[in-house]
This record gives C-alpha cells, structure tokens and sequence, in this order.
C-alpha cells in the first residue's frame, strides 16, 4: 500500500537489475566451456550462411589430417541430418541436432547432445551450427572460438550488412576461392576491407575445400589454437 | 558421460525451459521469442521475491549489435506476456549504440571505419553495444 498519503493504491516499485537476459544461456556455456577445457578439446563454433561450405569445408579437412587427429562434430540443422551423415562418411564422428525452425542452437542444446556423442577423445569438436548469419551469432556454445565461414559467391558487401556475425568471428574462411575467375564482379580485397570494418581482429584465411588451397593455412590455425587449449589445461 | 552427468542435471534444472504459453506461430522461430521468455522468467522470478501482484513495466537495454531486432522483440513480449505476471506491463527498449575504442590506448574509432587504432595502430574492442540487458523492473508491491 501507498505509505507516502495512505491512499490506499498501491505503490509502484522499481526494482533495478542490470542483468544480462541470456544469463542462463551463459551459465550452460560456461559449464559446457568447463567440460571442453578438462579434456584439452578445441571447441569450435562453425557459422555461415546456408550453402557457404561449412560441411565441404569439414569433410575436407578430415580428409587432409587422416590420423593426425580426433574430429568429432556436432551438426545443427533445421530439418534433416544430411550433414552429420555427410561428416560421418568423411570420417568424422557426428551427432545431429535437429532444431525444428529454429534458428540457431544454444548452449541447452549442445550439451544434451553432448550426453550422447562420446568426443572425450576429440582433438578438435566442431559444432557446425544452422546456416544462418543472424541468431547463431548470439548464443555462446561454450566454444573456444567463432569460425565464420563466408563464400565469395555471397557477395562482397555481406560482413557490411551482418556485423552482428562478423563482430564475433575470430577467424573468418573465405570459401569457394577457386571460383573466383568465373566472379569477375567479386574482388576479394573488397570483401577483406568489409571485414576490417567489422572485426576488432581480423584474422582470414582464403580456402577452397575443392583445390585445397589455404587449407594449410586453417590447418596451422586450427594447431595453434588447439595448443593454446591444452596449454591452459597443463 | 556417465559419471558426469549428476552435475549436469543440476544445472539443466536450475535452467528450466519450459514455455509460457504455446504460442504458434511463425514468431517462435525467431530468436527473439526465445529472448523473450528468458526475459520474463528472469521478471517473475524476481517479482515473486518481491511478492509483486504486477508487473508495469520492463525496461531492456538492446545494443545495436547484440542481433536483436527490437520490434520483433516487442512483438515476442506482446505474444508471450498474456498469462504472466507482465499480462499488461510496458516494454521499454533502450536502444545502445555501437561503440569501438583501442585495446591499448582506449581511442574510439569512428563509425564505419576500419577497426584498428589510428594512433597506436593497436586491435580494437566493442566498449559498448552488444548488450542485451534487463535493466529495471516497476511492479506493483504487496
């Protein structure tokens, strides 16, 4: 009740919270991020749009480390578990993760998924999520980095009209490079500058999953961050 | 994960996703519905602390790059908020502007321009505008 004139109406409270409204989402990441660094595994969250190579770029990669290294993959998808199977085939061990229409996967989401898929082993955990260059950038998974893969069929001017993606990208893979001669209309070093208009570090790295060229590069990337990793577990 | 999972449980719970209402429509594909009922489990928890009978009105803070889309946003609070303490509260969206500065040297770079310190040439940080905050909650005490 009103205590200022004892009208009776009660009295409105302002309650001040400042708190970030993804909190929980944050606290799952941060418990799945705790699971990862016990294990030394590199968790990556691999984003781009629908159709940017994401897949192509993983089987190629599998198919480059041979041995040389455990990949596990956890695979979002709208509606069908084509990529975990296309992963499976390439030899990495994939375990879907249907959304229904949504639009990107969470930090919940990945760690049941995480209950079902044995990656304790795991070298490198990609966590492909769905093709999308909006929502999957505001969820934390609990990775260690953010993967963008970005095709130079896209356009030029795409990290312009989506920061929100590239604003949390600590590599960015500029896909498909091997068919830049039939894009006369795409310069690279356009797309590049977009880049450094939007990432407060950019790091790129040019790759064709199809020639293979830049995949050493990503490979290298992919060792460095994964010493890194164990590094802070020692 | 066997042995892990006791501890996983634990937090799975403190979590809790269960939906307000079961709203069907093409709304609840969009992450902001998803934003939307973390915002108002966070608010009736808190009202429920207060033993508030009401909510008037919730005020957020949204950052220009925080991937929120503020009138989908409301839309999500205006579908969501029907059977919940918020039936009739406002929704009050503070917009924040992206804000770049140095790691190093703390210069602000300004927008639209290459993110890299014109003075120190140093890499750069967003000092503000990707928050997605609950700032402050008016609601009615018992």
């Amino acid at each position: 009740m009103c205590e200022t004139c004892g009208c009776g109406d009660p009295e409105l409270v302002p309650v001040e919270i400042q708190e970030n409204v993804l909190a929980a989402n944050d606290l799952q990441a941060d418990h799945n991020r705790e699971h990862f660094s016990e294990q030394g595994v590199l968790a990556i969250n691999l984003m781009g749009s629908p159709g940017s190579g994401k897949t192509a770029l993983l089987e190629a990669t599998a198919e480059l480390l041979g041995d040389q290294a455990n990949l596990f993959a956890l695979s979002g998808d709208l509606a069908t578990d084509n990529d975990a199977q296309r992963l499976d085939q390439a030899g990495i061990e994939s375990m879907s993760i249907t959304t229904g229409s949504a639009c990107h996967l969470d930090a919940s989401l990945v760690h049941r998924a995480l209950h079902d898929l044995d990656w304790h082993d795991a070298t490198y955990l990609f966590v492909e999520n769905v093709g999308n260059l909006v929502c999957p950038a505001v969820y934390d998974l609990g990775q260690s980095a953010n993967v963008v893969a970005l095709s130079i069929t896209e356009g030029e001017d795409k990290p312009l009209k989506y920061p929100v993606m590239f604003h949390k990208a600590d590599l960015v893979l500029l896909t498909k490079v091997d068919l830049l001669p039939y894009l006369p209309q795409i310069r690279l070093e356009v797309i590049e500058d977009a880049l450094a208009r939007t990432m407060p570090d950019p790091q790129v790295i040019r790759v064709s999953a199809q020639s293979g060229e830049g995949m050493s590069d990503w490979l290298e990337w992919l060792e460095k961050q994964s010493k890194k990793e164990t590094a802070l577990v020692a | 994960m066997g042995a892990r999972s006791g501890g996983c449980e634990k937090i799975s719970n403190k979590l809790g996703t269960e939906p307000h209402v079961e709203a069907l429509w093409d709304l609840k594909d969009m992450h902001e519905y998803s934003i939307v009922r973390a915002l108002l489990d966070r608010v009736e928890a808190e009202a429920r602390t207060h033993e508030a009978t009401l909510v008037y009105r919730v005020r957020v803070r949204i950052g220009e790059l925080a991937g929120v889309e503020p009138e989908l946003l409301r839309s999500a609070f205006e579908l969501v908020r029907e059977s919940t303490l918020c039936a009739g509260a406002e929704l009050e969206i503070v917009p924040s502007a992206a804000v770049w500065e140095c790691r190093d040297c703390g210069t602000s770079i300004p927008r639209g321009a290459v993110l890299r310190c014109q003075i120190c040439e140093g890499p750069t940080r967003l000092a503000s505008g990707d928050e997605i905050l609950l700032e402050q909650i008016e609601m009615e005490a018992a």
